[in-house]
């Protein structure tokens, strides 16, 4: 399904459902959409026990996010006054747990090479440790939409290839949406939801097949 | 042959090997997890594999101080080199290790005015009446053309003596990382996983007890193969051990 088909399926779905009378015909598509992106997030971060928080720890369910993946190349920029080297994110990003909405970092021609990722405040607390010692592994740290590198990136790359998760609502209006999992029901159900034509659904994947309103 | 994988690893491709058995697809803890691996090797160098570096490191005529790589652990042996083969130096704990604040480099008269107290004299080898005369005559053991002292602090070595052509070689037990990573012997990269596996669960409050006792008996186990094979020796060794006590004498 593309997104505007994601677009034009909620918008039926109000218009013709059971929204209440005064919301119907009334939601307009960039309205939709947002919505339709806070839906994406919440379903597919969604996480209902600690197993599953634990397996989203190890990126052992980022499988599903490969069909909402794309990649871009990345120039490395300088910023002489912290004297780093950063490449900015030309979309927003997906917030799923530990950056991974940031697939991989890599040189633009060789993947088998890729940067790893830092959170902000391990730049200070691997420094000095014997990792940060060893020749040839380079750091990324997200602030906000940019990427600061670590070490001596400029001398080997120019620019980089950045695959990244997108929030729904930076695809392209053709771009095709393959959900994973099954998971098109809810995604439909929290939209609607959210938009106040039908409480949400208690989606639980708690391995019953009871569906009881919260 | 080209064909056939190597003997070695590199600590990266142990730590790849280590996150595919877990099933792991993230690259958040990489980092953590090469750091692990690094205190994990370096704790098996020390105490498992049977592997030395070996150093040439240059004395500074000056100081007579030579410094320790940064990978030293502990030494082996300290040498120079005569012939084709390493004249080991001795201790001296009674060489004094300089401590100035503000002197940088170390002040060369604190390491050249101390005055060794030697009840003995050296003979450099040399033939005698047709027979070869390699060592000290007439005293007994202790002395030798140079003396060292470690002082690990600093990670220095410092010097006495005449130390020929200012270079000494240094043999040692390393921490087995280098700037450059670290080799791992194939049959280390077992116990270095499951050393992984162990550490990881350790310190992850989630995880049961039983589960963690059982990863460390996992290490235990591949730690005792490890052992195993390093402590072996092969039949050539074993005869020459037996045949070095062994000599023959003419029949009557």
């Amino acid at each position: 399904m593309t997104k505007a088909q994601w677009i034009e399926l909620i918008k039926r779905n109000l218009d013709g459902g059971d929204a209440p009378a005064e919301l119907r015909g009334r939601n307009h598509e960039r309205e939709i959409e947002l919505y339709l992106t806070m839906a994406f997030d919440t379903v597919l971060n969604r996480k209902q026990t600690q197993t599953q928080e634990m397996l989203a720890d190890m990126g052992k369910d980022s499988w599903r996010y490969d069909s909402l993946t794309k990649s871009f190349v990345l120039d490395i920029l300088e910023d002489t006054t912290r004297n780093r080297y950063y490449s900015t994110l030309p979309v927003t990003v997906m917030s799923i747990i530990n950056n991974n909405g940031i697939r991989m970092i890599t040189p633009t021609q060789d993947e088998g090479v890729a940067f790893f990722p830092r959170w902000q405040t391990d730049t200070f607390l691997m420094d000095g440790l014997d990792v940060n010692q060893m020749v040839g592994l380079i750091y990324y740290t997200l602030e906000g939409k940019k990427l600061y590198y670590s070490g001596d990136i400029d001398c080997h790359w120019k620019q980089v290839l950045a695959k990244l998760v997108l929030k729904f609502n930076e695809f392209e209006l053709t771009d095709d949406i393959v959900v994973p999992d099954g998971k098109e029901l809810e995604i439909v159900q929290v939209t609607l939801g959210l938009m106040g034509a039908k409480a949400p659904m208690d989606i639980v994947d708690d391995g019953t097949a009871i569906q009881t309103t919260k | 042959m080209a064909n056939q994988v190597t003997s070695y690893l590199t600590l990266i491709q142990v730590v790849k090997a280590f996150m595919n058995e877990r099933g792991e697809k993230t690259l958040t803890n990489m980092e953590k997890y090469i750091q692990m691996a690094i205190e994990g090797y370096s704790d098996m160098q020390l105490f498992e594999i049977n592997t030395i570096d070996v150093a040439y490191l240059t004395v500074n005529p000056d100081t007579l101080t030579a410094e320790l790589p940064t990978d030293f652990v502990t030494m082996t042996k300290i040498g120079v080199k005569v012939g084709d083969r390493m004249w080991t130096l001795t201790m001296n704990n009674d060489i004094i290790i300089p401590r100035q604040e503000t002197i940088c480099p170390l002040p060369i008269e604190e390491v050249n005015d101390q005055t060794m107290i030697e009840g003995g004299y050296f003979f450099a080898p040399h033939y005698r009446y047709g027979r070869y005369t390699n060592t000290l005559y007439g005293v007994g053991g202790g002395f030798n053309i140079a003396y060292y002292r470690i002082d690990m602090n600093r990670r220095v070595i410092y010097f006495h003596g005449n130390v020929p052509n200012n270079e000494v070689i240094l043999e040692y037990k390393s921490s087995g990382v280098k700037a450059g990573g670290a080799l791992v012997p194939r049959d280390a990269a077992p116990a270095l996983k499951a050393y992984l596996h162990w550490k990881t669960a350790e310190y992850d409050f989630r995880i049961p007890m039983n589960e963690k006792m059982r990863k460390e008996q996992l290490y235990d186990k591949e730690l005792y193969k490890l052992k195993t094979i390093e402590c072996s020796f092969n039949i050539t060794e074993y005869l020459d051990n037996q045949y070095a006590t062994m000599s023959q004498a003419p029949k009557r």
